[in-house]
């Protein structure tokens, strides 16, 4: 009978918290959009918007956005709840490194999916107002994608903190039936 | 004549009434009087309903910003300001209208339903570990929204701050909303259920070993 042992489970959710981290810090350095200007068909201006919350380009006098804190919050949160499902993959047995390898996946989730959320509705706002203007090009950059991705695998590290049966198979009796 | 006479009847006899005083010969203890069994408070079950109700609280405040201003800007020459809330604006002009009322409620749900599971937690023992990590998603989701919230409408008046003084005194102002100001109260609220939602297992851990200890 093939069971799922606690201690393969939890280093499992060692790695999807390390991915989810490094996802969250690679959004670090990806922009959440691109706005490009034309006149008469040639590019006049590019506006990049970037974790920071400052804009590459000249993109003075534009509102700024940023999700710098809460990411690196996300990825330190991971990164304990790394350290933490490691421990308690030292055993099959449940115990308070697995709970607390799970709160802290979780509250990394609930950061990432917020930060995630946030930053579409504020692009999806971007795209639609320029959409209306002449000359104006909106592209969607990689970092939502990429927080998503850190969400689920953040999701995905708090779901299998504590999962797994242990490997109890006793046979009764055995010695007895021969 | 052997028997007593007629007139003659026992002296009455003072039998000790419950609860009346007992005269104890000097020397001689008192007995120990066993009171009823005193059951240990349940502090980790207490900690789990402070946390859910802090919980539902953050959730009910979150809700309520959705439908307040998040800021208004004063200032404009033709002498109407902007106002913003989580799902609309009063036009299309400055800044960029953006929908936070979609993750405010999200988040907003996910904290009044980690509430109620934690609340529900404190008599469903199966619960406590889901409720734990609801509610810590959901605290991790009210933080995400209140800091970029906050950050943004920051930012906002800073800019107008910095346009007006390049221009030369310009007159536009940033007022923060009650949606905004309800959102940064939630945020504190949820951060404050961590605590006890953190110490209740602890708490558990503890009682278990005093009762451990006492029946031993």
């Amino acid at each position: 009978m093939r069971v799922l042992r606690p201690v393969r489970v939890r280093q499992v959710s060692a790695g999807l918290a390390v991915g989810a981290a490094v996802s969250a810090l690679l959004s670090l350095a990806l922009s959440l959009g691109t706005t490009r200007f034309f006149f008469d068909g040639e590019e006049i201006q590019v506006v990049t918007r970037v974790a920071s919350g400052e804009t590459a380009g000249d993109g003075g006098g534009l509102d700024t956005f940023t999700w710098v804190g809460p990411t690196v919050l996300a990825a330190v949160l991971l990164a304990a709840a790394a350290v933490a499902a490691v421990g308690a993959s030292r055993t099959d047995r449940p115990g308070p490194w697995g709970a607390a390898a799970q709160q802290l996946a979780a509250g990394a989730t609930g950061l990432l999916a917020g930060v995630t959320g946030l930053l579409v509705v504020f692009e999806v706002s971007e795209v639609s107002t320029y959409r209306l203007g002449e000359g104006v090009v909106t592209r969607w950059g990689p970092a939502p994608a990429v927080l998503a991705v850190a969400a689920v695998l953040a999701l995905a590290a708090a779901l299998t903190a504590r999962r797994g049966s242990a490997t109890v198979l006793a046979t009764i009796g055995a010695e007895g039936t021969s | 004549m052997t028997g007593p006479s007629p007139s003659w009847s026992p002296p009455p006899v003072q039998y000790p009434q419950p609860g009346g005083q007992v005269a104890w010969a000097g020397g001689v203890a008192a007995p120990p009087v066993p009171g009823p069994p005193r059951s240990p408070v349940d502090v980790g079950g207490v900690l789990r309903l402070v946390s859910g109700g802090l919980l539902v609280a953050a959730g009910v405040l979150t809700a309520i910003a959705c439908a307040l201003t998040m800021y208004a800007i004063d200032g404009f020459s033709d002498g109407s300001p902007f106002e913003a809330t989580a799902w609309s604006d009063s036009g299309d002009r400055y800044p960029t209208p953006v929908r936070w009322g979609i993750p405010m409620a999200v988040v907003a749900t996910v904290l009044v339903v980690g509430g109620v599971l934690l609340l529900a937690s404190r008599w469903a023992v199966r619960l406590r570990g889901a409720a734990a990590a609801t509610g810590t998603a959901a605290v991790g989701g009210v933080l995400a929204v209140g800091w970029m919230v906050g950050s943004y409408v920051g930012g906002l008046a800073d800019l107008l701050r910095e346009t007006g003084a390049d221009v030369g005194g310009g007159s536009e102002a940033l007022d923060t909303g009650g949606g905004t100001v309800l959102l940064q109260i939630a945020l504190w609220t949820a951060l404050a259920a961590v605590v006890p939602l953190v110490l209740a297992p602890v708490a558990d851990a503890v009682r278990a070993r005093t009762t451990a200890g006492g029946a031993r």
